[in-house]
């Protein structure tokens, strides 16, 4: 629904105004008492006027003359210019359809704001201004002067848009009268008293339903504004579902599950660093590494610390190593195994990791190369011997056991054999080179 | 020890090479034995998980020789497992990336290696195959093939898929039976067993409710399926045409009158005329169809569901949504261009910078495109673990084609929604009564390289009323005479085969389609004309709307020929008769305006209301 024009109240002060004005009373009497009035809105009364007045039919005349009066009055404290039916004054005063009196009136009224005299038109009431009209006394100026005269100043106007301005007059006269009769007869006017004839109708029946229904906005052309088209579901925006793999979670119970046990063996091994441990403790140890493949990897093992375990606890660095054998730091501890000082627990060491897992070649042919040479470079003659039967027994080992390739360190293990003939174990390595030799 | 790792090797071997032989009719395990440095990387990974296996008996048969020969006997029969499962990870990730021809050629080797194992997964994903080819009908057979159903998580999924066949079918009231059991099936599900976490992790059931949502919007309800949408936000929400659907909602509500405070577009589409007086002093009264447009919207926006749980439809609701769309469209397309660059440490921190700083929901970026290119990432990986050259036509180049097919799709995808989306945004402005921000949002629509020619006319249309608006119809004028051939001539905006496009765009190889499936593509005519206008009506409303601005141009005779061509082709459109009548009165034809308002049949002729005489 649009905005309605005029409240209840403002609809019955314009309706009174109006009926007053068919009264024999004077014009003046009429317009202060609707002034009086200070909660209307004004505007809103005098576009309602206008629209009413834009039918000539709507009013009678002396109607129109009060409702011309109003419109002017409204705005009689500002300039002419100010007002904003100036136009539709000017429009009204230069209506050569229009009835003579109506446009002296008008331009009597325009005259009135600059000069006081002339208000003595107002006392009249509007029967009697039209009774006296003399329409020869009066004349009429051409609209461009009174454009001139009044419409003076542009105001800038406030912004309405472009539909607002070509706005017309919305009511559309639809008489409803029998075919081929001509509406404006008189004989439809409804007489009082008599019984209501076809095609008879009220005027100020109308006339109140007009201002009723009187709306803000006119008729003004129309664009259409279709509503955008829903965007089209393919079949990908439905959602397809398939079976899933029903990977369950699985539960890491070596997680965080017993931080204390850790522990424990992390103290072990640091006392492994010390000295040998007791046989009863050595097999706790074993036996945690081995029921988690992963505690290796928190026990406090470094590279560096290797070769403590393994002068201390063989049997634990071979277990140690065997459980790292995947790991990145392998090589390095293998680094360290090869460079640190040859004794009977590393070589026990090494001996026991060839059977257990696969070592690289290269690491082996390093280490027996560290050991001939160490040998060679001991001073103390008793600890030699005892270090070259160790090795001479390490390398058989190695042979028979098929973890070296005897071919490869041929010429090195010979001479070693020889530069100690003295030793039963170096002639017995020499032997088993020889057969392996001719065998081959 | 040496000897009892002997055997354990022994004894692995016997059930690796009898199941072997079990699936030797399958190319895919001949292949395997065949040839073991076959190019499929598939093949090669499997070899690697053999050998590995035996490593690691070895090792274990050092720490606990009698356990071992059990774990490897349960690894080898997972073996084929795996095999199937990667098959249809293959099939799922071929299916997504529309290849469809490779997707049927894989699901049957899939179907092959199975050799009816799984057969529910298999006959699944075979009948998504045609369901994405446009069979209907022989995807529902499939989908009836599939045996088990009674399990409660299988028939949801069942009956879900079936609503999306018949909903492509538009049989919507039928696609909303099958929805509403498959969540039936889900509640039970949840409700059946104790508190179990695969029934949470394998919960489908707000993606079921979005596919709900689609459904209530085709069938012309906005409420439900706001209420389906917001649920469903919890898993879409970074999807942008999650939030267009969401502002279809809200216009699908200002059409039908369900919003507050505002008037139905349905009422809005009919001119009012208020009847006073009677006899000759009758008049007739016509309601400002403008003013009438203009929406109140007073109440809360920011809540998008009331007290009530009802969803709180507005047009400011609708303009958010947008919005955020727009943002994640564009968030999207700024990380495919990040994807395709070497994704250097310092570009990922400043992007991930920028996503901060530019909202407030983190991981903004799709997850299509995540997907993307942590594909790409696998593809590098498996390139670098193959030294050997492919050849072409291997899984490689297949990976890679898909990815680059498949971003192509959602590029061209997310181009669509942006028209839609930009559309609607212009629709919402203009409703809301800011005609500068409805000109931009129209002007960046007619910006689209290969725009749609129906968002294109939309644009157009807009455009002008927004130029109106800001009381410039000379330029408004410009953009609906570029329609006009001649000088009073309008042309079709677009035609039938327009419609066509906007759809089949997404679809793929059209090569083998049986004639069912070409019934299907070419759903009845009268489809698109329940949604939009037809081509005919899209002219008529350009010959409305250029006579409304003639006229406003003061060019009433140009207005006439304009408006009568218009109430030729849309006869009932308000506007069209309003801007008649208006001409018919500016030309002085008062009785061919009352004539026109009295033939319009969308007219309601009000009696006044004459109150007025009591109270005075």
């Amino acid at each position: 629904m649009g905005k309605k024009m005029l409240n209840h109240e403002e609809q019955r002060k314009l309706l009174d105004l109006l009926k007053s004005a068919s009264e024999q009373r004077l014009m003046e009497e009429i317009l202060s008492e609707f002034f009086s009035n200070a909660d209307l809105r004004l505007f809103n009364i005098c576009y309602s006027l206008s629209l009413l007045l834009q039918d000539k039919r709507q009013l009678s005349s002396s109607e129109r003359l009060v409702a011309f009066a109003i419109l002017h009055q409204s705005y009689s404290s500002q300039k002419p210019s100010a007002n904003p039916f100036i136009s539709f004054l000017v429009n009204a005063a230069c209506d050569d359809k229009a009835e003579k009196f109506e446009r002296a009136f008008i331009i009597h009224l325009l005259g009135s704001g600059s000069s006081n005299n002339s208000k003595e038109i107002v006392k009249l009431s509007a029967a009697d201004y039209i009774k006296s009209f003399d329409p020869s006394s009066h004349a009429f100026p051409q609209r461009e002067q009174l454009q001139q005269q009044y419409c003076d100043k542009v105001h800038p106007e406030p912004y309405t848009s472009t539909f607002k301005i070509a706005a017309i007059r919305n009511v559309l006269s639809d008489p409803d009268v029998p075919f081929g009769c001509d509406a404006n007869s008189p004989e439809f006017n409804s007489q009082l008293g008599g019984k209501p004839k076809l095609g008879s109708g009220d005027r100020d029946e109308a006339v109140n339903g007009l201002l009723a229904n009187m709306s803000v906005g006119g008729l003004s052309p129309c664009l259409i504004r279709p509503i955008p088209p829903m965007f089209p579901v393919d079949e990908r925006e439905l959602v397809w579902l398939n079976p899933d793999n029903n990977h369950g979670l699985q539960w890491d119970h070596g997680m965080c599950a017993d931080a204390s046990r850790g522990t424990a063996v992390r103290d072990l091994i640091a006392k492994a660093l010390k000295g040998p441990l007791a046989p009863p403790l050595q097999e706790h140890v074993l036996g945690e590494l081995a029921n988690d493949p992963k505690l290796v990897y928190h026990c406090g093992l470094t590279p560096r610390k290797l070769p403590e375990l393994v002068e201390n606890n063989p049997v634990i660095a071979v277990e140690v190593l065997t459980k790292l054998i995947n790991s990145p730091e392998i090589a390095e501890y293998f680094t360290v195994l090869v460079n640190m000082d040859m004794s009977l627990h590393s070589m026990e060491v090494v001996n026991r990791l060839t059977t257990a897992v696969e070592l690289p070649k290269e690491f082996v042919r390093m280490y027996i190369i560290n050991c001939i040479s160490s040998c060679e470079n001991i001073k103390d003659r008793y600890m030699q011997n005892r270090l070259v039967r160790l090795v001479c027994v390490f390398l058989q080992s190695l042979i028979r056991n098929r973890i070296i390739d005897v071919k490869e360190l041929f010429i090195e293990v010979q001479a070693f054999c020889i530069e100690f003939p003295g030793i039963r174990e170096a002639a017995g390595l020499f032997r088993l080179l020889k057969t392996i030799e001719s065998s081959s | 020890m040496q000897q009892s790792i002997n055997l354990i090797a022994k004894s692995a071997s016997i059930p690796c090479s009898s199941l072997v032989t079990d699936v030797s009719n399958s190319d895919f395990a001949v292949n395997a034995s065949e040839n073991p440095l076959s190019d499929d990387p598939l093949d090669e990974m499997f070899s690697i998980l053999d050998i590995g296996g035996q490593n690691l008996s070895r090792i274990a048969g050092i720490a606990s020789a009698n356990e071992a020969p059990r774990t490897i006997v349960s690894r080898s029969i997972s073996n084929v497992d795996l095999k199937l499962k990667l098959q249809f990870c293959k099939v799922r990730f071929l299916l997504l990336t529309r290849n469809l021809k490779q997707a049927k050629r894989e699901v049957k080797h899939a179907i092959n290696v199975g050799n009816g194992r799984d057969s529910a997964m298999a006959l699944f994903l075979k009948a998504q195959l045609e369901y994405d080819r446009g069979n209907h009908r022989k995807a529902i057979k499939l989908l009836m093939a599939s045996s088990n159903q009674t399990e409660a998580g299988i028939a949801s999924m069942f009956n879900n898929n079936l609503g999306c066949i018949y909903y492509q079918l538009r049989k919507y009231h039928t696609s909303a039976v099958f929805f509403s059991k498959a969540l039936n099936n889900c509640s039970s599900l949840q409700k059946d067993k104790p508190l179990h976490l695969l029934t949470f992790s394998q919960d489908k059931s707000l993606l079921m409710i979005y596919n709900c949502g689609l459904q209530y919007l085709a069938c012309g309800k906005p409420i439900l399926a706001a209420c389906c949408f917001q649920k469903a936000s919890l898993v879409f929400h970074k999807r942008p045409l999650f939030w267009l659907r969401l502002a279809e909602c809200c216009l699908m509500a200002l059409e039908r009158g369900l919003i507050k405070a505002s008037q139905a577009l349905s009422d809005r589409a009919e001119v009012r005329v208020n009847v006073i007086g009677k006899g000759k002093w009758r008049q007739l009264v016509i309601e400002d169809v403008i003013s009438n447009r203009l929406v109140d919207f007073v109440g809360k926006v920011d809540l998008v569901f009331g007290s009530d749980g009802q969803p709180n439809l507005s047009l400011p609701l609708a303009r958010q949504c947008l919005y955020n769309a727009w943002h994640l469209l564009n968030c999207s397309e700024l990380n495919n261009l990040k994807s395709g660059l070497p994704a250097s440490l310092e570009e990922n921190e400043s992007s991930e910078v920028v996503s901060w700083k530019t909202s407030n929901q983190k991981n903004l970026p799709s997850i299509d495109s995540k997907a993307s290119t942590l594909l790409v990432g696998l593809g590098q990986v498996n390139s670098n673990g193959n030294a050997r050259e492919q050849k072409g036509g291997s899984n490689q180049g297949i990976i890679q084609n898909s990815i680059s097919y498949y971003e192509e799709i959602c590029r061209k995808g997310n181009q669509m929604i942006k028209q839609a989306l930009l559309a609607d945004l212009a629709y919402v402005e203009l409703e809301l009564g800011n005609p500068l921000k409805a000109l931009s949002a129209a002007t960046s629509l007619l910006g689209i390289p290969d725009c749609s020619r129906i968002y294109v006319f939309l644009g157009h249309v807009y455009a002008a009323e927004a130029l109106c608006s800001l009381n410039k119809p000379k330029e408004a004028a410009v953009h609906l005479s570029i329609y006009l051939s001649g000088d009073s001539n309008a042309e079709l905006p677009f035609g039938q085969e327009d419609f066509e496009q906007w759809r089949v765009e997404n679809t793929v190889d059209c090569e083998e389609l049986n004639e069912e499936s070409v019934t299907a593509k070419n759903p009845p005519e009268d489809w698109h004309n329940l949604m939009f206008l037809k081509p005919e009506e899209a002219r008529g409303t350009l010959y409305a709307n250029l006579a409304a601005m003639s006229a406003m141009l003061g060019e009433f005779e140009r207005a006439y020929h304009f408006v009568t061509q218009a109430l030729s082709l849309v006869p009932n459109s308000p506007e069209a008769t309003v801007t008649a009548i208006y001409v018919d009165l500016m030309l002085g034809k008062s009785q061919e305006a009352l004539a026109k308002l009295k033939q319009c049949s969308r007219i309601r002729f009000l009696p006044c209301s004459l109150q007025l005489n009591k109270s005075s």
